[in-house]
Order: C-alpha cells, then structure tokens, then sequence
C-alpha cells in the first residue's frame, strides 16, 4: 500500500470515528490530513533537463561511463533515481543510487554501462522524480538515441586464447595446410613451444647458450582468409547467438595465426559486409576486431524451427516448394558467397565459419566449385548445441535429436568436399586443433 | 541516529554475528519512513478518543486553541517523519513545546502561535507556491461553508451532520487537487 494511501485510510476511519461516536474533533484531525495531501500533490510538478553522453566506440566487457548532465529547472528539491531499463539487451549498468537535487541545481552523474558487442542504438535513461516524501514520482525518459558500435576486447580474446595452445595451433596449420617445408634455411630463430627437437640448430645453440631452432623455407605462404557468415540465421540466439561465438572464434584464429598473413570477410544474406585485407602488421588484430561488430538478433529460433510450429506437407508440396525455394534463396546467402568466392586470390586458405543449415544446396555447390582453387576448411556452430537448455522437454529433445542425426549426415556429406568440424559454444581453440591433429 | 551508528560502529568489527546486526539494522532503517507512517496512524486514531467536541460552533469559544495545540504538531511531525531529514531542530522544539504547553495549561496560546511560526518556517523550505493556494482555499471553503449552512448544522445532536459535512468538503477537495 502506498503512503498515500494509508493517510487517506486514516481520513476515512477519522471521519466514521468521528460520525459513530458523534465527535467533531477526528473529522477535523482528518480534514487537515486530507489538506496536507492536497498541499503535497500540488506542490508536485517536476520539470528537469537532461543530456546523456556517451562514447560512440566501446569495448565488450568494459564498464564505460556514461555522463547525464541534469538540471533542475524548479525551484523545489527532487529526489532522482536513474534508470536504464531501455538499454540494449545484454547490456548492464552501475547506477548511482538516488540523489537530491536542489532548486535550479545543474549536476553532471557518472555511471558505467558495460556493453555486450555488436551496434546498438542507445536510448533513455530514464529519470524518476521523486517528491521529497516519497508520495507521488514522476518518469521522464530523456529524449535521446546514440549510435554505438562495440568491439571485441582484445585482451578477453587474448586472454581466453592462450599462447601455449595457439603456438601448437599455428604448428599443425603450417604442417597440414600452409604447404610443406623445403630443405632451405630461411632463418634462424628461439626455440618456440611446438617446435620439432629435429630443427634445433646446436652450434648456434652452444654458443648462444639458448636453444635455437631452423626456420625452414616454405613451399606456398598462402594468404588466410577467416569468412565469416553474418547472415540472420548466423545472428538469431536467446541468450549467446551463433555469431557471438564464431566472432570470438574467429579473433581467436587471427590472433593464433598472426605470423601469417590473415584477412577478415563477412558476408551477409545479401553480399559482402566487411573485408579485411590479409596482412601481418601487428594492428591487424584490432583492425578486424573493429569488423566484427556484428549484432545478434534476439529471438526463439535459434536457426532451428521450433517442433510447435512444424507442420506437415504434402510429397507433392514439398517438392515444389524444394523447386521454389533456391530460387529466392540464391538471391540472399549464395550472392554473398559466390562474390566472397569470386574476389580471393587462387590458392587461397579459407577458414569458413557458416551456419549450414539455412541454404546447403548453395553452399554445396560453390564448395564442390572452389574446392581445387582454394584449400578450405569449415568450421561450423551447431544450432542443436546452442539451445537454451531451460527450454529442453521431453518432446523437444526428441526433436533435436533427429535434428541432430540429419545434421550429422549433412557434415558426413560436406567432410567429402571439404574437412569440416561441427563445433558447440565451448568449443574454441584447442578442440579445434585437437580434430585438426 | 542510535542505529546509525551502532551500524557504523559494527562495520568495523569484522565477526558474522556484527555482519548479520549491521544488516537488520540496515533493514530497519530502509523501512523507519513506513513504520513510521504505520505509528502515526495509531496516534492518530488513539488521540481521536483522547479529545471530544460535540458542536464545530462552539470551537471558538472554548477549544480552538486546544484543537490547533493538537493538529499543527500532529501535522509538523507527520512531515518531519515523511521527509526524514534525521536531526531536525523542529523536531526537537516540537518536543520541547509540547511537553511545556502540556503541563502549563496557561501557555497553550503561546505554544500555539510558537507552534505555527515553526511550521511556516517548515514549509517555507518547500517553496510552496501552489500548494499555500490550496491549503487556504481549502480552509476557507471549509469555514465558508460553516458559516453559510450555520442554521442547518448548528443543532443540538447535530454533530453527526458536521461530520458528514466536514468529510463532503474532504472529498470535494480531493477531487479538486486530484484534477489538478
């Protein structure tokens, strides 16, 4: 019950005291109490000026501070509370707890917002005004939008990536798929862990006292290109979508073969997004870090359809819509591919990281059609495996077990064009390399 | 303020009976303002039996003084519990007023317009500006209306019908600022 109310609560039993026991005294104690609230309620009626300001770039993860500049155009004092219930989802805030503003008092708060990554349009907050007395608030949303793109953090990726595991990551690239050593020195360098003990060069070692490794010339240095599928299906999750992960995956991959030469391309449902020449400068991590804002799209299907929905189809139907569909299909996903395919060089190593579940005709064909002019590997996000698992009934799990089988049958499929991992949101780095060896 | 600093002193002890104290403590103080509001409220009804006036015409010849002696505090506390400022220095000459007025009956006049400085020194603090309109159009419709319907309501046993009549001028000011 509000404060309010139980005053006027108090009224009322003041003045049916009053009438039952025929005494004036408690209607007039009530009477007065009802002019309080009438004085209080009328004396109510905020009006403030805000203005929030906040970075335009910010990092996941990092609590960035958002300044609200406030100004009290009454003459009264306000109790003000911050809200930030409009923020994107994912997104949390450090609120201050409230605070007293005086009469015509200008004030600047700080607070942090910690960001989840993608690009966001930021709205509010929005401000409760309170009465010094806590009877009546009022809500004032401030009147502004800010753009914002969040990156990755680079130190989460670094951190989460560890050196021991990429160093033996970037060994089994070079030895299965960068081409092989020749017999020619290149050069000489430290010992690295990963390193074959069959290239330490002991001379050099005995007299530097450190151990020293051969580095042996190459066969083909081809370029790494990590392809990215941006696409709605890629983007739909609940709490972590598909390209949340393979986002991170992928800072993870340039960050480990960062002594090759990595690009970036991300393609969406209508064509190329983002490219990022490959390149071995040492600001190449950032600058793809910086491409891989990429928003998750909120939703219940998570590049699944859900068993409730399902519905069933006629023999006849189904394959006239098998004959329809590729046909509005290409247009999204394969001109995306096809225009990703078409711009790399010959002989290029690919690292594609797609959702096979929408648009598999397509991606078959343009891997049986590049698949001897680049060397390719797939690395694909399970949609079963990225289930919110408190929505699992028994009905459900059956359903996603078949998913599940069919799925594997496909990879089965696409392993005979090209190696392909199916991967789920706790697989990164070292299980990949793990399948690799 | 004895709980305040019984919880500032059991911060710094560091056992977890301190830490639980600290946290009732705390509690309490985030609910003093409804315990509050829930006490005046018992007040309130518990001084409605102290004080008896069968006719509202006959306040000005004997009990206007008492009846004002009774509200303006009950009025100044309930603000001063609501707005919860801590140590007020109205509070305390509140106290000290009542329990002079209280035992020195001769005095209550004085206490009266004490009592009345102090509130309008009170509410001053609000900038009231609207709100001084309202608290005295409310009163004069009241008296208006008491003095305009004095041949209906000025009746032996008619106290009932004052009340009636007091509550219908109540509800009509809710009505008003509720509009408003």
């Amino acid at each position: 019950m509000r404060r309010e109310e139980i005053l006027m609560l108090l009224a009322f039993l003041l003045f049916v005291h009053g009438y039952l026991l025929q005494n004036v005294f408690p209607a007039l104690l009530a009477f007065s109490i009802v002019v309080y609230l009438a004085y209080i309620r009328s004396e109510f009626s905020p009006n403030i000026e805000a203005e929030r300001r906040i970075d335009s770039r910010l990092v996941e993860g990092t609590r960035t501070i958002s300044k609200l500049k406030l100004r009290n155009l009454t003459n009264k004092k306000l109790r003000i509370a911050i809200l930030e219930d409009s923020l994107p989802s994912g997104f949390e805030s450090e609120t201050p707890p409230p605070f007293i503003l005086d009469g015509r008092e200008e004030r600047e708060v700080e607070y942090f917002i910690i960001p989840v990554k993608g690009v966001y349009k930021v709205r509010g907050p929005r401000i409760r005004i309170t009465d010094l007395r806590d009877f009546y608030y009022a809500d004032f949303v401030i009147d502004s939008e800010v753009e914002v793109e969040v990156y990755p953090s680079l130190d989460k990726i670094k951190e989460e990536a560890k050196v021991e595991e990429n160093i033996k990551l970037a060994t089994t690239y070079q030895k299965m798929l960068l081409g092989l050593q020749t017999m020619e020195i290149h050069s000489l360098r430290g010992f690295q862990l990963g390193d074959d003990t069959k290239h330490v060069e002991w001379k050099a070692t005995a007299r530097l006292g450190e151990l020293i490794v051969k580095d042996f010339l190459r066969e083909v240095e081809s370029d790494v290109y990590i392809v990215l599928d941006a696409g709605r299906e890629m983007r739909k999750g609940v709490k972590n979508s598909k390209v949340d992960y393979a986002t991170t995956l992928a800072l993870q991959l340039v960050y480990a073969l960062r002594r090759y030469k990595v690009g970036l391309i991300v393609y969406d449902d209508f064509g190329v997004k983002y490219r990022v020449e490959a390149s071995k400068s040492p600001e190449q991590i950032e600058k793809i870090a910086r491409s891989l804002n990429i928003s998750p799209i909120h939703s219940d299907l998570l590049g699944v359809k859900l068993p409730e929905i399902s519905f069933k189809l006629s023999e006849e139907s189904r394959n006239f819509l098998r004959r329809i569909l590729p046909v509005f299909r290409r247009k999204g996903f394969a001109t995306g591919l096809i225009e990703v395919m078409s711009s790399l060089p010959l002989m290029t190593f690919l690292i594609f990281i797609p959702d096979i579940t929408a648009h598999t005709n397509e991606l078959i064909r343009v891997l049986s059609e590049f698949k001897n002019k680049h060397k390719i590997l797939i690395l694909t996000p399970n949609p079963v495996l990225f289930y919110d698992e408190s929505k699992l009934d028994r009905e459900t799990l059956l359903w996603l077990y078949k998913r599940y089988i069919e799925r594997e049958e496909f990879i089965k499929k696409l392993n005979k064009l090209v190696p392909t991992l199916d991967l789920g949101p706790s697989d990164l780095l070292d299980v990949i390399r793990g399948a690799l060896e | 303020m004895i709980g305040i600093a019984m919880a500032k002193n059991t911060i710094s002890s560091p056992s977890t009976r301190s830490k639980a104290l600290m946290n009732l403590i705390r509690h309490i103080l985030k609910f003093r303002r409804d315990l509050f509001i829930v006490l005046f409220f018992i007040y309130c009804l518990a001084l409605s039996y102290e004080f008896k006036i069968t006719n509202v015409y006959d306040l000005y010849d004997s009990n206007l003084i008492t009846v004002l002696a009774i509200i303006l505090p009950s009025l100044l506390i309930l603000d001063v519990g609501l707005r919860d400022e801590g140590r007020s220095l109205v509070a305390y000459v509140i106290v000290a007023a009542t329990l002079i007025a209280w035992f020195v009956g001769e005095i209550r006049g004085v206490f009266v317009i004490v009592v009345l400085l102090i509130l309008l020194y009170h509410f001053s603090k609000d900038n009231p500006r609207k709100g001084v309109f309202v608290v005295l159009a409310s009163i004069a419709l009241l008296v208006t209306g008491l003095v305009l319907c004095e041949g209906l309501l000025n009746l032996l046993g008619a106290s009932s019908t004052q009340v009636v009549f007091i509550s219908g001028v109540s509800i009509f000011v809710v009505l008003l600022w509720r509009r408003t």
